[in-house]
């Protein structure tokens, strides 16, 4: 008994150093990888004119984005906003030149994983994942919010198609829209922009909700000059801006029809 | 017991799927007329809006006689040509005709920079276009519509349902778009 102690002893203490060093290089290469990123978003914001570094993507809290977009769920723990830069962005918006508040960012969350050993002992385990998303706050409201997303592996091949059917079969199989105006809807897919993103946009998503519009998913190009991915966002950029100019007319005239009306002068409740 | 159970439950349960076809037909069918009545009440509200143009245009550009009167005749055949008077084909030519009359009305008042400055025919030209936005998605919404209740009419097995009770095929609405004609151009 003795014996095993005094050959246990020093075996542990090993296995404990060799778990620091880990732990230590482990902690060392993530700070080296953030420093790298936290580099790259600041040569990224000194390339945009206006841009900074923020906390709240377009000045929304990330208790006000979670849930809200397809690309900022809540998950099962803790969710939030990672390396966040934004700023002024002219974009074509009905055919004229607009500037709007635009953000880049990485939202991460945190999945739940149950497992069971073969004692059947329970152990639960964090996964954390992330999306990245530009959003934009437009100089319109969309009262009723539409979502493109991805169509599931069922939908793809036509057994559980749900959401609004449009003209193109190459676009529903691609696609899932949902939106509570179908009006709307279809002003805003006309058959450019259903065009347009199946050949661009194919597994990202587009959300509209109030005066905010969410791009998530990776872009299929990067800037290799710029770490990480802080690479992403000037392709994250230009995906907007192209997103956003070929949005139809009239889709943003039935926004512009839709702008309340100033109320009448001398309304009773008024006096 | 259990072999009438073999013959009665695959006939149940053929019966329950000939219920379920026979009414998405039906709840198909109320939604190709609610959208065709919407498509009907876009259309009655351009035709309400023509007298109020010409008269606009006429306060100052009354010599352009022609025009302001083609346009009166392009209504007046729009407003004739109503479904099931008239095959549906025939109503869109109609509309296509008072589309035309529009887009010359509207590019004659190019020349008037008066009028096109004028408060009233602003207003006018705006709820045109704004109308002829809703005639588009109303089109479409309609078409959309069309299209799935006729890919089921035809597809295996509800076929066999919509030629039991013989449901009628539908035809699209197919028009020139006229939001594109008379919306403001603007560079895309």
């Amino acid at each position: 008994m003795l014996d095993i102690a005094t050959t246990s002893g020093p075996r542990l203490g090993q296995l404990l150093v060799v778990a620091a060093v880990v732990l230590l290089a482990a902690w060392v290469l993530r700070e080296q990888h953030r420093r790298r990123l936290r580099a790259a978003l600041a040569r990224f914001v000194a390339r945009q004119d206006g841009w900074h570094r923020q906390a709240w993507p377009c000045g929304v809290q990330p208790d006000l984005l979670v849930g809200r977009f397809a690309a900022t769920p809540r998950g099962d723990r803790r969710y939030g906003v990672e390396y966040a830069a934004g700023g002024p962005l002219e974009l074509q918006i009905d055919g004229r030149p607009t500037t709007c508040e635009v953000s880049c960012f990485q939202w991460f969350h945190e999945r739940r994983r149950r497992s069971h050993d073969n004692r059947g002992v329970r152990s639960t385990s964090y996964e954390r994942r992330r999306e990245l998303v530009v959003l934009c706050r437009l100089p319109l409201h969309t009262r009723r919010s539409v979502s493109i997303g991805p169509e599931s592996l069922l939908g793809r091949i036509g057994l559980t198609r749900g959401g609004e059917q449009l003209e193109s079969e190459s676009f529903n199989r691609r696609f899932r829209v949902e939106g509570r105006d179908r009006e709307l809807v279809v002003r805003l897919l006309d058959a450019q922009l259903q065009e347009l993103l199946v050949a661009a946009y194919t597994g990202r998503s587009v959300e509209f909700s109030d005066d905010l519009l969410a791009l998530g998913g990776p872009p299929d190009h990067r800037d290799s000059s710029l770490a990480g991915i802080v690479g992403t966002y000037p392709a994250m950029v230009q995906d907007l801006a192209r997103l956003v100019r070929d949005i139809p007319h009239s889709f943003w005239r039935a926004l512009g029809s839709d702008e309340p009306s100033a109320p009448p002068p001398h309304t009773p409740w008024e006096r | 017991m259990d072999a009438w159970l073999v013959v009665v439950l695959p006939v149940v349960l053929l019966l329950v799927l000939v219920v379920v076809s026979y009414n998405r037909f039906i709840a198909q069918l109320a939604s190709i007329d609610a959208t065709w009545a919407n498509i009907e009440a876009q259309l009655q509200r351009r035709h309400d809006l023509v007298p109020n143009l010409v008269a606009a245009v006429q306060g100052y550009a009354a010599h352009e006689r022609g025009v302001l009167e083609g346009v009166t005749a392009a209504r007046a055949r729009a407003i004739a040509a109503v479904p099931p008077q008239v095959p549906i084909e025939e109503q869109a030519r109609a509309e296509d005709g008072l589309t035309q009359g529009l887009s010359s009305l509207l590019a004659v008042t190019e020349a008037y920079p008066q009028l096109r400055s004028d408060a009233v025919f602003r207003d006018l030209q705006r709820q045109l276009v704004e109308t002829e936005d809703r005639i588009a998605a109303a089109r479409r919404l309609y078409n959309l519509e069309v299209a799935s209740y006729e890919r089921r009419r035809r597809a295996v097995p509800s076929n066999l349902v919509a030629s039991a009770v013989d449901l009628q095929p539908r035809r699209m609405f197919e028009i020139r778009d006229p939001a594109a004609a008379h919306a403001p151009h603007v560079p895309r």
